[in-house]
């Protein structure tokens, strides 16, 4: 006896062999199972939704330390603006100090209308507090019961550490450029002060706790998310080409012999928001529709190998019959792939990009996820080699893919409101089209172009 | 039951549209075989039960993939249960050096002899290979892998895995012949 009989002969023994089983406990365990890849994925999606919300918060609380952690020119500004505002009145003056050691007596508590203007500019994110406020106004019309008698022969800088007479007999033009930083402590208690409004008192002083944030509670992250004092939500439409392909990291019997690769066509067309989150990053949502051309030529190679194949016909009734087709009467023939005649794809991309702008033109290259379903259907091949479209009901499959995207998004704006879009993208998809084990692997990769029209909806 | 196309044709369309029943009936039709797949490949009957139950349900999962005019449905299925068989020990390492072995054309075995051993017996036999060549044995010879298809599921060249193969023929003729020996003894 040769190998090949003692092989065949031990095959033989083996085919049909069963080992007893209790298919009912069997059951149950593969239920416990399903239920349990349920449970997995449910838990995935509340850790993505939780994720995902994580992220607003961040961005939505980075808000609030980007607007209190104003800069001493912000905070310079808000000053000059409220020394000129009709409320200044609410610091007041105590006209009975000597005429000689002038002071501002400060309150230790504010009126409430100029702790709600403070509280009102810190949270707000007013554009006032952006860089947009109102002109700086040295203010002209300085009351006259302000002035001290004590004339300097020459306007004195203002030093925080050495308290100076707050206002000299001889008017002093209140120069912006010459203040001193902020952050030097102030005098204690009610003392004399440099020429600092009430509300620039009340950020060092304790009653400012109220109002004001350590450094340490200011997000790292705050410069990423800080939200610009202009931005909001725009919308868009896009539309495009790419070609598509797979990869062949395996198999022999790949569907998609190498030698017959070449770049396919996909059109697709889709909608989408995004949403500035920072000064330079954007986050992109949409919905996408692809349709891919999916007609391929390859050669058959069982039937190559000269075996006779039997086709299975599915009718749409559910009646099967069977064609033979006879060996050696194909050799090559135009066949369509029965699960890649028509491949169409709802996918819903999200991207984060990152925004630089160069003029009317902004340039944003993104990365991105994209997760959707494919439906796949086709045709099988009548007697002749031929697909036939009449019978292709079991040939249907629905798959839940994730991918990944990159590109570059040009911008050009139109106008205002209105933005041209062109963004070369590429995509390739992290899952097989084929099975876990079938032994043809294949990933789709995409490379196109989307031409759109971005519109600006709202300012925040 | 005889198996028609038609019958299986509404088993696959029901666990398409993930229906119990005809999910249960496809563990009841083919539970034994599969089971008796994947216990050629295990090395205790515990961890053959989690490959079946790893290979329903990933058969579930998959099931869109089955393509009949590939192949029949036990088939694939069959093919199923050996990959999950394969990732089940993938974390274990083989020892899969390339040894050159030349066996002799013909086996020491008469047909005679081999007819009357039980399967269980010579699964038993089977399972006491190496590992590494109870694996490629096991996919050359129950299930019509070719060596590229056994380099490709495990890694491995396909020079190794005509070599394990080799080793395995030869373990199994001498543990045969030892059984043999041991039997006319006992007469």
């Amino acid at each position: 006896m040769n190998w090949q009989e003692f092989e065949e002969q031990l095959k033989k023994q083996a085919e049909g062999h069963e080992t007893p089983v209790d298919t009912e406990a069997l059951w149950s365990r593969v239920q416990t199972r399903k239920r349990r890849r349920f449970v997995l994925f449910f838990w995935w999606l509340l850790g993505a939704a939780g994720l995902m919300g994580g992220a607003y918060w961040i961005a939505a609380r980075s808000q609030q330390p980007s607007a209190v952690s104003t800069s001493q020119e912000e905070i310079q500004q808000i000053a000059r603006t409220n020394v000129n505002a009709p409320d200044s009145s609410s610091v007041s003056i105590n006209e009975t100090a000597p005429v000689s050691n002038p002071t501002l007596n400060v309150p230790k508590t504010t009126s409430p209308k100029t702790a709600g203007a403070i509280r009102t500019s810190q949270h707000k994110n007013t554009p006032s507090l952006a860089g947009t406020s109102p002109k700086t106004v040295i203010p002209k019309d300085l009351p006259s019961h302000l002035i001290t008698d004590a004339a300097p022969s020459s306007p004195q800088p203002l030093n925080p550490s050495t308290p100076q007479p707050l206002i000299s007999s001889t008017p002093q033009p209140l120069n912006p450029s010459t203040s001193q930083p902020f952050s030097t402590p102030p005098p204690p208690g009610n003392e004399a002060i440099p020429l600092l409004p009430t509300y620039i008192r009340l950020l060092q002083s304790p009653a400012a706790d109220e109002f004001v944030l350590p450094e340490s509670f200011i997000s790292p992250y705050a410069p990423l998310f800080a939200v610009p004092a202009k931005s909001g939500y725009q919308v868009g439409i896009q539309s495009g080409i790419s070609y598509w392909n797979v990869f062949h990291p395996s198999g022999p019997d790949a569907v998609f012999p190498r030698a017959n690769e070449r770049l396919l066509e996909a059109v697709h067309a889709g909608a989408f928001f995004q949403k500035q989150m920072g000064r330079r990053l954007i986050i992109r949502a949409g919905l996408q529709y692809q349709r891919y051309n999916a007609v391929f030529r390859w050669q058959e190679s069982s039937i190559l190998a000269n075996q006779p194949r039997q086709v299975h016909n599915y009718h749409s009734d559910g009646h099967v019959d069977t064609t033979y087709i006879p060996s050696g009467t194909l050799v090559e023939k135009t066949r369509t792939v029965r699960q890649y005649n028509y491949v169409s794809s709802w996918m819903l991309p999200v991207d984060f990009k990152w925004r630089i702008p160069a003029g009317r033109t902004t340039l944003m290259p993104f990365l991105g996820v994209q997760a959707g379903f494919q439906s796949q259907s086709g045709a099988l091949l009548n007697a002749n080699g031929q697909p036939d479209f009449s019978r292709y009901k079991s040939i249907y499959k629905t798959l839940f893919n994730l991918g990944l995207r990159t590109g570059i998004s040009t911008e050009w704006r139109i106008n205002e409101r209105n933005h041209l879009l062109i963004e070369p993208w590429g995509s390739v998809d992290l899952r097989s089209r084929t099975g876990r084990f079938n032994p043809a692997y294949e990933q789709f990769w995409q490379a196109g172009v989307s031409v759109g029209v971005v519109r600006m909806m709202s300012y925040e | 039951m005889s198996e028609t196309a038609h019958d299986i044709f509404a088993l696959v369309q029901g666990c398409i549209r993930r229906q119990p029943a005809s999910q249960k009936e496809l563990v009841r039709r083919y539970a034994a075989t599969l089971l008796s797949v994947a216990r050629r490949y295990a090395r205790n009957p515990s961890d053959a039960d989690d490959i079946l139950q790893d290979c329903f349900v990933l058969a579930f999962k998959k099931i869109e993939s089955y393509d009949p005019a590939r192949g029949s449905l036990i088939g694939w299925l069959r093919k199923i249960a050996v990959n999950c068989a394969l990732a089940h020990y993938r974390n274990y390492r083989f020892n899969y050096e390339r040894a050159a072995e030349i066996l002799p054309e013909n086996v020491d075995i008469s047909s005679d002899v081999l007819s009357k051993l039980a399967f269980e017996d010579i699964m038993a036999l089977v399972n006491t290979l190496p590992d590494g060549a109870r694996e490629v044995f096991n996919m050359a010879v129950f299930d019509d892998f070719s060596h590229d298809e056994i380099a490709a599921a495990l890694g491995i060249p396909a020079g190794t895995s005509r070599s394990l193969l080799s080793r395995g023929r030869r373990l199994l003729q001498e543990k045969i012949l030892k059984l043999q020996s041991n039997e006319l003894a006992r007469i």
